[in-house]
């Protein structure tokens, strides 16, 4: 006879697991109740969606586009869409510093955060993105920078602030009526970042930096002294919290920020010290979704959460600071903009491959599989084993490949933190 | 490899065997200093820049123009040398027509760091010089493209239709520093090689006049650079000029220290990591290199403005002799290639130079102009 306690195990691993099957067409938002998550956020259409222009050069599904947001110069930012050659074609003005990026390839939907603390989601057409509509946080919240689509397309998740709370809030916006907010649900953490789904399933896995912000004091951090980072599985669905991590007391103040998913279902992460120490672990790692689900019990996962060891040099090298995480192909990517530098970790083993140096390096992206071959006859054979995009606040676009980091163009803008194939 | 890591009530130990990182950081002490002393400048550090657009006046008409125009008549005179040796097939003109390559090089070099304008148009810094190529993707393309019954009619459009691993320096250095090479440009010679050799060189001229002509005064982007204007596609304020030129100038420094010069540093080091080794010009290429930030930063008056005009000027100047020495070794590489112990300590010391060429940078110089060196390492998220 098993336990209660052990049934209660089983039965949520089998949800979990039922999660990880293909994703039925549409979440429902059967999200936790909250205040203020009904109503309909505000929205403002920069151009009109019904007079949508020529199709954007590139823009069919199958092409490899790619967004970042920018600065032009003082107090001046934008959106920046380019091609697979890095070239720029098209520049959209934005109202502030944006942050991270979403896409729906199939349904050609898109949005760009605001950077936190955010008070703008623009969500657009991939194919027509002068087209923006503008939605605005609800009272009591604000954008943390991310988000994430559900399988079909049809909801959007957004890491948000409840600010007053000192909660973190997955936001749940409708696609298809102009995201208008759905409701919400807890991250199980504070200080939401970047929020990825597992492909093929309707778990979302939250980075939760830890860190708590409020509006009134701008970015200003308000807790490095007791911040609890820690990384969750939430079921979309329902917005139950399947699995948590949270780093060993020495660890506390890695704040948690950037993830990505590779191939198996695994999801890298990166984080950025906020202590003293000269030497620290933890700011680059890998969550196994089953082993962490699998051991969840109570209010924690005991197993699944695995740290890469960097050298102590490229530790201080990068001043504990990652910026991004991409995978690509069997290599975890990190960037450093502190550091200057993009570090390659092999998946399987997590052994540290390569460093190179970028001045100021920050967004990295794989470039998608189904379109890694350029069809630029002038590049394809030469930069057709570029596995990942780099951006740097010189304006510089990198391929990154076995050659190395190449120059693909140096743009007069500053890129942003993110770059996203869209 | 993966730490194992303490979670909860559990000890989950992950046992990956350990292997030593690869990587070659390739940074010194002084490198990891330099990026110590520079974070303290966090945040924007604006209000001291200049007023004086001469910086803009100055950069067009002493140096890019100047530099675009050597380009230009090198790779005039590379075309003409490598037709010459085609029609010749004597070795008289080959060795014209290697002279004249080196001197194209040489002048590619001199604005290769310029990574702004017409060298950016049409992807011509990676046309022009492909590089690295540890995949070896110009070898077998190379290989391919010779074996090619059409290869003996190849004409510069054609090459510029072609993958950037064949339109630039370095395909033609295979083609003019091969083992073979004095056999296929000889009389009697039934391999495309030297034809081959003509397209490319058409190809590259045909850049170099391109960019020659981008720098001129009446060129869109020169007069924004001279005169920013808002509403400009190109440049709107004064400050987006300064940032361009900055930016030009630190970006420069890192590429020679971070790519070129590193490739040639560490345990086993092998010049066949540097560029253009096969014909002997690495280090005259990164000289170059080095000759055309000294002239953005010092000729433009950047440098005095800052008031590091003869601080930058005697660095620039060590890097320099340092080269010339190097050049000047009897043995620069052993037979396998790797660098003699005379040139591994040079090497090092060049390193060392650069590094502090770095420092003077990104610390007192961007923080006198105001412009600040990081966006993301300033004030990430």
């Amino acid at each position: 006879m098993q336990s209660g306690a052990s049934m209660s195990r089983r039965a949520l691993l089998q949800l979990a697991l039922t999660t990880l099957l293909p994703a039925t067409a549409t979440a429902t938002a059967t999200a936790t109740a909250s205040t203020s998550t009904s109503t309909s956020t505000s929205t403002s259409t920069s151009t009109a969606m019904a007079t949508a222009g020529p199709l954007l050069p590139g823009a069919e599904s199958t092409a490899n586009l790619y967004i970042s947001g920018a600065r032009r110069g003082p107090d001046d930012y934008v959106a920046v869409i380019f091609d697979a050659q890095a070239q720029r074609i098209a520049s959209i003005p934005l109202t502030a510093r944006a942050h991270g990026a979403a896409s729906h390839r199939a349904s050609h939907r898109a949005c760009l955060f605001a950077r936190r603390p955010g008070l703008y989601m623009h969500t657009f057409d991939r194919r027509h993105p002068e087209n923006l509509v503008t939605v605005e946080p609800v009272d009591g919240r604000h954008f943390y920078g991310h988000g994430s689509y559900s399988a079909d397309g049809k909801l959007l998740f957004a890491t948000e602030n409840d600010f007053d709370a000192q909660r973190g809030v997955l936001g749940i916006y409708d696609t298809a009526a102009g995201y208008r907010r759905l409701g919400e649900m807890d991250t199980g953490g504070s200080g939401p970042h970047e929020v990825v789904r597992i492909p093929g399933s309707a778990l979302l896995v939250v980075a939760n930096g830890g860190i708590h912000t409020h509006p009134d004091t701008g970015r200003e951090k308000l807790n490095i002294d007791t911040m609890e980072p820690s990384l969750t599985i939430v079921d979309s669905r329902n917005g139950r919290l399947l699995a948590r991590h949270v780093l060993p007391a020495e660890l506390h103040q890695v704040s948690l920020r950037h993830l990505a998913v590779d191939a198996a279902g695994h999801v890298w992460f990166a984080g950025q010290y906020e202590g003293a120490e000269s030497v620290i672990a933890g700011l680059a790692g890998v969550m196994s979704i089953d082993k962490s689900l699998r051991s969840f019990s109570g209010s924690r996962s005991s197993q699944g959460l695995s740290l890469v060891e960097l050298p102590a040099d490229l530790q201080q090298r990068t001043a504990h600071y990652l910026s991004s995480v991409a995978v690509a192909g069997e290599h975890a990517l990190f960037t450093s903009s502190k550091g200057g530098l993009v570090f390659k970790v092999d998946r399987g083993s997590g052994q540290l491959l390569e460093i190179l140096s970028v001045r100021d390096c920050s967004g990295v992206t794989a470039i998608p599989a189904e379109v890694s071959t350029v069809e630029e006859p002038k590049v394809s054979d030469s930069f057709s084993s570029a596995s990942a995009l780099l951006t740097s606040g010189t304006g510089e676009i990198l391929a990154l490949s076995e050659d190395g980091a190449m120059s693909l163009a140096m743009h007069r803008v500053q890129w942003d933190n993110h770059v996203y194939a869209i | 490899m993966f730490l194992s890591h303490t979670l909860g009530r559990q000890t989950e130990l992950l046992k990956h065997a350990f292997h030593a990182c690869k990587c070659k950081p390739g940074y010194s002490l002084l490198g990891v200093l330099s990026v110590a002393l520079v974070l303290p400048f966090s945040g924007p550090v604006r209000a001291a820049v200049p007023e004086d657009n001469d910086f803009a006046n100055r950069a067009v008409h002493q140096v890019y123009q100047p530099a675009a125009e050597r380009f230009s008549q090198a790779s005039a005179q590379l075309l003409a040398a490598a037709s010459d040796s085609c029609k010749l097939r004597s070795p008289e003109a080959l060795d014209t027509l290697l002279l004249r390559h080196a001197q194209a090089v040489k002048a590619f070099s001199a604005l290769e760091l310029y990574r702004t304008g017409p060298l950016l148009e049409e992807n011509r810094q990676n046309r022009l010089f492909y590089w690295p190529d540890k995949r070896r993707v110009g070898e077998r393309q190379m290989r391919a493209l010779l074996a090619d019954a059409s290869a003996a009619s190849l004409t510069a459009d054609d090459v510029a239709g072609k993958s950037v691993a064949l339109q630039g320096f370095p395909a033609l250095e295979r083609l003019l520093h091969g083992k073979r090479t004095p056999l296929h440009f000889s009389q009697g010679s039934d391999t495309p090689d030297c034809q081959v050799a003509v397209a490319i060189a058409e190809n590259i001229d045909a850049m170099a006049t391109a960019i020659q002509k981008g720098w001129q005064d009446d060129a869109p982007q020169v007069m924004s650079l001279l005169k920013p204007e808002p509403g400009s596609e190109f440049y709107r304020i004064e400050e987006e000029v300064l940032r361009s030129l900055v930016t030009q100038i630190l970006v420069g420094v890192d590429v020679i220290q971070d790519r070129k010069l590193s490739a040639m540093s560490g345990e086993q080091a092998n010049i066949k990591a540097a560029p253009l080794w096969r014909s002997g010009q690495s280090l005259t290429m990164i000289r170059s290199n080095l000759e055309s930030l000294r002239a953005l930063s010092v000729d433009t008056g950047l440098a005095a403005a800052t008031g590091l005009e003869n601080e930058l000027a005697f660095e620039f100047r060590s890097a320099d002799g340092m080269l010339q020495k190097l050049l000047e070794l009897p043995e620069l590489t052993d037979g396998s290639g790797e660098f003699t112990a005379d040139a591994e300590s040079l090497l090092r010391s060049l390193m060392a130079v650069v590094d502090g060429i770095r420092y003077t940078l990104n610390d007192r110089f961007v923080a006198t102009l105001g412009i600040s060196p990081g966006f993301n390492s300033e004030d990430g998220d």
